[in-house]
């Protein structure tokens, strides 16, 4: 009698475990009803926000579903772009980029951090990029019949990722502000595909870098400019893979690195020392003209050295610690050194800073040598 | 007479997958709270003081006759009277804890998985399941907690390794002696929640007696220890000090961003899952020692091999029990902030005295007694 009872018990709890329609489960989902969204657009109005989706290429090679709507808050919105796709469920789990637009960011992206940790469908590592523009203009304006906005930022991150830029997440941005009130983002924008001549498929919008972008406090403070984000980048992660064209000769910077520690008299914080090795390799050369290496290496370490000044000069200028120098001066503080940590913001703006850059070139393929 | 007596480590496992679950729930928030970037270290000074509490709790076992768990040790040195009081006082914590329990774990679900959902039928479904095992026998609940320790166990370790990508080294160091006041401090809530394993020796009478007990809690207490760091060193590393400290619950958070291999993403509702397994075993050995304390009050003698649902004994004891949790976990907070408040204040302090203060107390009382008499 107790078997069978166990038995009838395990085959309704199994009844109700089966995961069927309209059973207990308000989570269940039809999996050929779902549809991904894999880009998600942001930008700020009056009333609240414009939600922009592309849910990229399908499977089969059908078109990507590209909506827009706008609401007053994120969530509202895709309720509301719900409504508008009844056929399909719109799926927020694997959403891979966040293109946030100037409006939004000038705003302050902090809402958006805090929804993206409360909503169980969010990633923290989905990518964030700051669009020069609206959000919406790019994700509509690169979607076509065949291609998306997501393919091509997958695109633009596995070239950054080759250039040696850091592509930064949400949670990295969420980190950085909540620790040191600033933070940084690639910023894109969107350009008329220049580089197509001739394609039998239609022609969409491209989005190419556009360097960094710094948040202060949550809003947009300022974008980077090539050599400040060169400067950057190497204080932040290093960089490999990246090109710089000097008197002529494109060079290819591997294994470059810099790092900040505090110049300390008397205990006494006095200024900031930045110290950068970088090795390159000659990519191209003038028509005609012997490389002098030499030449090119301190042509390098001079480029560097005022890439590396630029980016601190402008955290300096906008009181923003977004290289996160005074963690790194701090950890070469001395013992029993003066409490440099609490005056941080009052003396940042002003402290000299010294950059040192050793440039080497490694490699060189000169046919002529 | 069936052999209902439970082996060292099938009892040292109960405990050790019932502490998963307070132990999920307070790191490593709490920790990085009071030790920001150092909270990876807390482990090491909260070790230390559940060291001196197992030595307490070794002093205190010394004193049991056999077949006696720390109830009727109580009644002897207390009385009949101021006795029966304090095991009225410990059986109405363990309820209380239990149902504390259930609404964190039904909490949990809300908060990460189920959002903005109704935690009542959590809250009962898990009452239920616990209900069903502690009217069985121990020795099945501690047998079946021997297996939800691998799993709960195998799931953490996967999880970080799988986790280590994502962390950055620099959100963990440098860590220097002015961080040790916030370290030392950042210890209360692990040794708190491991401290809460010392609530078990209500149950001691069922456990088989051993020449070495050290050894059987010695270990577990250096995992327990490792899990602790871990979790903080992973969520911080992850995360940063700030950004953890900001989400409620920062290990399940960064599960949500663990990729197998890029072949399978969004583990995390499994995951969050299995912690109610942690939630179950912890619930039923706090019903039972509930029923423990009830039991001595009323002095009815052990009731292990009578059918499940048999009142005889005592066990009606066990069905009162029941309603009694359910209204702790519905009543006690009408908001997860509220809930919050209670778990990041309320009940450390509690468990705290009940464990901190309460058992060096019976010791007290017990080595008075010796020299009074």
């Amino acid at each position: 009698m107790k078997r069978i009872a166990a038995i009838c018990l395990a085959l309704g709890a199994a009844l109700l475990l089966s995961g069927c329609e309209g059973n207990m489960f308000s989570s269940h989902r039809d999996m050929e009803h779902l549809r991904p969204i894999q880009t998600i657009g942001l930008d700020r109005t009056e009333g609240g926000v414009i939600l922009s989706v592309s849910s990229g290429i399908g499977p089969d090679g059908g078109a990507p579903l590209v909506m827009k709507t706008s609401a007053a808050g994120i969530e509202p919105a895709i309720s509301r772009l719900q409504d508008y796709s009844p056929e399909d469920e719109l799926f927020y789990a694997h959403v891979r980029y966040i293109l946030i637009g100037e409006t939004m960011a000038d705003q302050g992206v902090m809402p958006l951090l805090d929804w993206a940790e409360r909503s169980p469908a969010m990633r923290m590592d989905t990518v964030m990029l700051a669009v020069k523009g609206n959000a919406y203009a790019a994700v509509t304006g690169a979607s076509g019949a065949k291609t998306d906005i997501t393919e091509r930022l997958a695109s633009l991150e596995r070239e950054e990722l080759v250039r040696g830029l850091h592509v930064y997440t949400l949670r990295e941005a969420a980190s950085s502000l909540l620790e040191r009130g600033s933070a940084l983002c690639m910023a894109v924008e969107q350009r008329p595909s220049e580089g197509t001549v001739y394609t039998e498929e239609e022609v969409t919008d491209a989005v190419i870098p556009a360097g960094y972008a710094v948040l202060q406090n949550g809003a947009l403070a300022a974008y980077l400019t090539e050599e400040e984000t060169l400067g950057a980048a190497l204080l932040e992660k290093g960089v490999t893979g990246t090109h710089i064209k000097l008197d002529g000769c494109v060079l290819e910077l591997f294994g470059a690195s810099a790092s900040a520690s505090g110049v300390w008299e008397e205990g006494r914080l006095s200024g900031i020392r930045i110290d950068c090795t970088l090795q390159a390799g000659v990519l191209e050369r003038k028509e005609g003209g012997a490389e002098d290496v030499e030449r090119l290496q301190s042509a390098l370490s001079a480029a560097v050295e005022s890439a590396l000044s630029s980016a601190v000069s402008l955290s300096q200028r906008l009181g923003c610690d977004y290289l996160d120098l005074r963690g790194a001066v701090m950890k070469t503080a001395p013992t029993g050194a003066a409490d440099a940590d609490g005056d941080w913001e009052t003396m940042f703006p002003s402290l000299p800073v010294t950059v040192k850059a050793a440039g080497e070139i490694q490699r060189s393929y000169d046919l002529s040598n | 007479m069936k052999d209902s007596t439970v082996t060292r480590p099938q009892f040292a496992a109960a405990i050790f997958a019932a502490l998963l679950s307070p132990l999920m729930r307070v790191l490593p928030r709490t920790s990085v709270l009071m030790a920001g970037r150092g909270a990876w270290l807390c482990a090491v000074p909260s070790f230390l003081i559940l060291l001196v509490l197992t030595a307490l709790m070794n002093l205190l076992r010394r004193q049991l006759r056999p077949g006696e768990g720390t109830a009727n040790l109580i009644l002897r040195y207390f009385g009949p009277v101021l006795g029966r009081l304090v095991l009225l006082v410990y059986g109405a914590w363990f309820l209380f804890y239990a149902g504390f329990i259930l609404r964190g774990g039904a909490e949990r679900l809300a908060a990460t998985v189920y959002q903005q959902s109704n935690t009542d039928p959590f809250l009962l479904v898990m009452l239920a399941l616990c209900m069903l095992a502690a009217l069985g026998t121990l020795r099945a609940t501690a047998r079946t907690a021997v297996i939800l320790r691998a799993i709960l166990l195998l799931a953490l370790a996967l999880v970080s390794l799988f986790a280590v990508s994502n962390v950055t080294w620099k959100n963990l160091v440098p860590v220097d002696l002015s961080d040790a006041p916030g370290i030392l401090l950042g210890a209360w809530p692990i040794f708190t929640v491991g401290g809460a394993a010392a609530l078990f020796s209500f149950l001691s009478g069922y456990v088989e007696p051993t020449e070495k007990p050290a050894k059987w809690v010695v270990l577990p207490l250096a995992i327990f220890s490792v899990v602790a760091c871990l979790l903080c060193m992973e969520a911080v590393g992850t995360f940063g000090a700030a950004l953890t400290a900001h989400l409620s619950y920062p290990f399940f958070t960064m599960i949500r961003d663990v990729s197998l291999f890029g072949l399978a993403q969004r583990i995390e509702a499994v995951v969050i899952a299995l912690w109610v397994f942690a939630d179950f075993v912890l619930c039923t050995l706090l019903l039972r020692c509930a029923h423990e304390a009830l039991r001595t009050v009323c002095g009815y003698p052990k009731s292990e091999n009578l059918p499940l649902f048999s009142p005889r004994r005592g066990r009606w004891l066990l069905w009162l029990e029941a309603p009694a949790v359910w209204a702790c976990g519905h009543f006690i907070a009408a908001s997860s902030q509220q809930f919050s408040a209670w778990s990041q204040t309320r009940i450390p302090l509690l468990m705290n005295l009940f464990v901190f203060a309460g058992f060096p107390l019976i010791l007290l009382v017990g080595r008075l007694r010796k020299m009074l008499i």
